[in-house]
């Protein structure tokens, strides 16, 4: 349901997202997966340092305050942020409601910062 | 379940030990979802939420013991025993009822849908609590609160309560309240309000609906409270969090009368998923503070301040 939400919201937009100075990973919803590739541009790119990203998700770091103090470097049409936005708040609903969020959360932020493997799209990455 | 226990050292330190277990039943079967949540407030809040596979958890019907994981509870030799087990905090915890509990109340909202309460508003803490990185603070008969209350009901439905209690500081002092109001979502119409008054340890009066007003006043502001689980938070980002800065219980009837004054010094809240919207939390937001007492219940009257803990339910 959750996930049927994100992919209404998100359509065929392409967002590419950079943690830190790792390669870029973008993701498109739409049609068969997988959904993961590595294109380089899209219509909404997210930007944010690796520390930042481990901030929200410890909950220390709001999505709006990290947009507006420039932390988080949010890029695209305002109707493709908006769009991007509901479909994030509604993942998030969803794995708020998934009993394996805690233990992936957990094994993220127990990585020591840099070594997440975050950098690489899976096998048999697509361009939307 | 709930067992609140104050800590000492800040005006109003307590450590709060929730225990849950939502049962949904599905077209796959039912669902139990056992879950553990710690909050703990003296300079800082710190806590988190815990869920549990039915397989590592213990609760037979009937019965006040429980295992989640390595944190449980029983019943032994006329005191609760709890050992608790949590990243954030650990406790080792004799609690020692002042008084019997209250006999079970319930409050029907629509058919098929109650809840119901049973409350021993005063016991006393021995033990420990450690929060991460910092030394174990010892507790020697530390004031506590526990009540237990179960039903059935959905998270998000059209259903809001504030419930709350009150530790005198002077710990001869004699009284003791709890008070709840359940409402609906929107909080226009009350289905259920109650205030109880312990003298010692015999219930001497209970006010009930048309006797009490409830009122809140202000917002209570702040940086952004602390919220469980913490990446609920990117779902809450405000800081208001409905909760008041001032909340006034008065009470008559009879001749008997009660007057509470809450003020809220801090807050944190638990972000429940929404059974009935699959795109909302359901807050559950505890508030630590000050409260004054005063009031005359026959021909005794009472007038005490003391450290309380109020839960206001939104969502």
């Amino acid at each position: 349901m959750h996930f049927a939400e994100l992919r209404r919201r998100l359509g065929a937009r392409v967002v590419v997202v950079r943690i830190g100075e790792a390669p870029p990973i973008s993701v498109c919803v739409e049609g068969a997966p997988p959904w993961v590739g590595s294109q380089a541009n899209g219509t909404v790119s997210l930007a944010l340092s690796e520390q930042d990203l481990r901030e929200l998700l410890r909950g220390e770091l709001a999505l709006e305050d990290g947009v507006l103090s420039d932390r988080i470097n949010l890029k695209g049409g305002v109707d493709h942020l908006l769009a991007f936005f509901d479909a994030v708040i509604a993942w998030l609903h969803g794995a708020l409601r998934s009993p394996s969020l805690p233990l992936l959360q957990d094994r993220y932020l127990a990585r020591p910062a840099g070594a997440s493997d975050v950098t690489a799209a899976p096998r048999g990455a697509r361009s939307c | 379940m709930h067992f609140c226990v104050r800590l000492p050292g800040a005006p109003a330190g307590y450590l709060l030990v929730n225990v849950n277990v939502t049962e949904r039943r599905l077209p796959t079967g039912v669902e139990r979802r056992p879950r553990l949540i710690v909050l703990a407030h003296d300079s800082e809040w710190t806590g988190g939420l815990q869920t549990f596979e039915v397989e590592d958890s213990w609760g037979p019907p009937g019965n006040v013991a429980f295992r989640l994981g390595p944190t449980r509870v029983q019943w032994r030799d006329g005191a609760f025993e709890l050992t608790l087990r949590t990243t954030a905090l650990c406790a080792d915890l004799r609690l020692v009822p002042c008084m019997p509990p209250t006999v079970p109340t319930s409050v029907s909202f629509h058919p098929g849908s109650a809840i119901h309460w049973v409350v021993v508003p005063r016991l006393e803490a021995t033990g420990w609590v450690t929060r991460e990185g910092n030394r174990p603070q010892r507790l020697d008969r530390a004031p506590a609160y526990h009540d237990h209350n179960w039903g059935v009901f959905r998270w998000g439905e059209d259903l809001a309560w504030e419930w709350g209690f009150v530790n005198p500081s002077d710990p001869v002092c004699p009284w003791t309240v709890a008070f709840v109001r359940i409402s609906d979502g929107s909080r226009h119409r009350t289905l259920s309000q109650g205030a109880l008054l312990w003298h010692e340890d015999a219930l001497v009066r209970t006010f009930q609906d048309r006797e009490i007003r409830v009122r809140l006043d202000g917002t209570h502001g702040g940086s952004r409270p602390l919220t469980v689980p913490k990446i609920a938070s990117l779902l809450l980002p405000g800081a208001s969090a409905g909760v008041p800065a001032r909340a006034t219980v008065e009470a008559n009837g009879r001749d008997d009368w009660l007057r509470v004054d809450f003020e809220t010094a801090a807050k944190a809240r638990i972000a429940l998923p929404s059974d009935a919207n699959p795109f909302k939390l359901v807050s559950l937001n505890e508030a630590c503070g000050r409260a004054r007492v005063s009031g005359r219940q026959g021909a005794r009257r009472f007038d005490f301040e003391g450290t309380s803990l109020m839960e206001f339910v939104r969502g």
